[in-house]
């Protein structure tokens, strides 16, 4: 599933979105200003809604921060704001947003808006093979090929490999992992995480041998990296 | 529905959200009830307040009335963040904004009483 952030204080247009964008079977985690997102750990997040006027932080300064910070990856942010100016429009395409809807948004119109920044990164009309190469998954059969031979993974397997291909080059938490992968809660020990990694870790070469490389982010969780990907701190 | 100072289309779109996800519409009605509680003191000026205090609860109540449909609300609490602005002393007509609040919380009552059972 697709998970938005949504950024937004108002609790009428923070019901409307999620509701909108519920029915159009994406996940929806909401925030009541910048400082909340920056405080949880978003690596379930695919792309960000975010209002302008926010307490604290305001949502351009937000996104300036956010762009100066990344390295590897993008991370989409649609505008959500009452501001229409032309002015406000531009400003915010400059600092980095991928695109910009004034409330109260329609909802086809936020959807479609939605789903077209979503296919430009490449997460959305999941094509029958996606290529990682030398892996290729299949996402309609729900397996994956290693040098073009099908691995046996479980079930379990084959999701958390996935879902970390998938945000390749962030950091993803343990308790995302359990969230979206095992769909429980983190009250249940985050040692099974590990062990699941650590067996597709040796199964598949995922400690560089196969040309990526798994890495635990300490008191973060994991992060899967392309050998060689520029840019990239490794801290743990 | 002919309510002239709530936004058919809106409410069009608050009632298909409504069958997806029942309760939805009360639900937001009694969101924008509790935003027009919190905002139209600091607007019409019957609590003490700067020009940036006024300014930002004007843009909040535009803002609730505008994703509920109260398009007359959504209208005059814009000209009030205007107005506020340019930090002019006064509003210059607080009884209107009142009104507005009024009319369009007991329309939206209506509208909901009306269409209870539909969705």
């Amino acid at each position: 599933m697709i998970n938005i952030g949504l950024i937004e204080d108002d609790p009428i247009h923070r019901a409307l979105v999620t509701v909108t964008l519920e029915r159009a079977n994406f996940g929806v985690v909401s925030f009541g200003s910048a400082h909340e997102f920056n405080r949880r750990s978003v690596g379930d997040i695919d792309l960000i809604l975010l209002d302008w006027q926010l307490p604290g932080e305001s949502g351009i300064d937000f996104l300036r921060t956010l762009r100066a910070g990344e390295t590897s990856t993008r991370m989409p942010v649609i505008f959500l704001t009452g501001h229409g100016e032309e002015e406000r429009v531009v400003e915010a395409l400059h600092a980095g947003a991928d695109d910009y809807v004034v409330k109260p948004a329609r909802q086809a119109e936020l959807v479609a808006r939605v789903e077209a920044v979503l296919r430009r990164i490449g997460l959305s009309d999941v094509p029958p093979e996606v290529d990682f190469a030398p892996f290729r998954f299949r996402p309609e059969q729900r397996d994956v090929l290693l040098h073009g031979q099908p691995m046996a993974l479980s079930s379990r397997e084959y999701d958390l490999l996935w879902f970390l291909f998938q945000r390749s080059g962030r950091i993803v938490g343990r308790e995302t992992l359990l969230r979206q992968v095992w769909r429980i809660g983190p009250e249940v020990n985050t040692r099974t995480v590990d062990t699941h990694i650590s067996r597709l870790r040796k199964r598949l070469g995922l400690g560089g041998e196969s040309g990526w490389k798994l890495t635990a982010i300490y008191h973060h969780g994991y992060r899967l990296l392309r050998v060689g990907s520029e840019g990239i701190q490794e801290t743990a | 529905m002919s309510e002239p100072c709530l936004e058919r289309e809106r409410l069009a779109e608050i009632a298909s959200l409504d069958a997806f996800r029942p309760g939805f519409r009360d639900r937001l009605i009694g969101l924008f009830q509790a935003a027009v509680e919190q905002h139209l003191p600091l607007c019409v000026g019957d609590v003490e307040t700067s020009a940036v205090q006024r300014q930002q609860a004007a843009h909040s109540l535009k803002g609730a009335a505008a994703g509920i449909g109260a398009v007359q609300l959504a209208a005059l609490a814009h000209q009030l963040e205007q107005i506020a602005k340019t930090s002019a002393p006064t509003w210059p007509n607080p009884s209107a904004l009142t009104l507005a609040a009024a009319e369009a919380t007991a329309a939206l009552r209506a509208w909901s009483a009306a269409n209870s059972g539909v969705s």
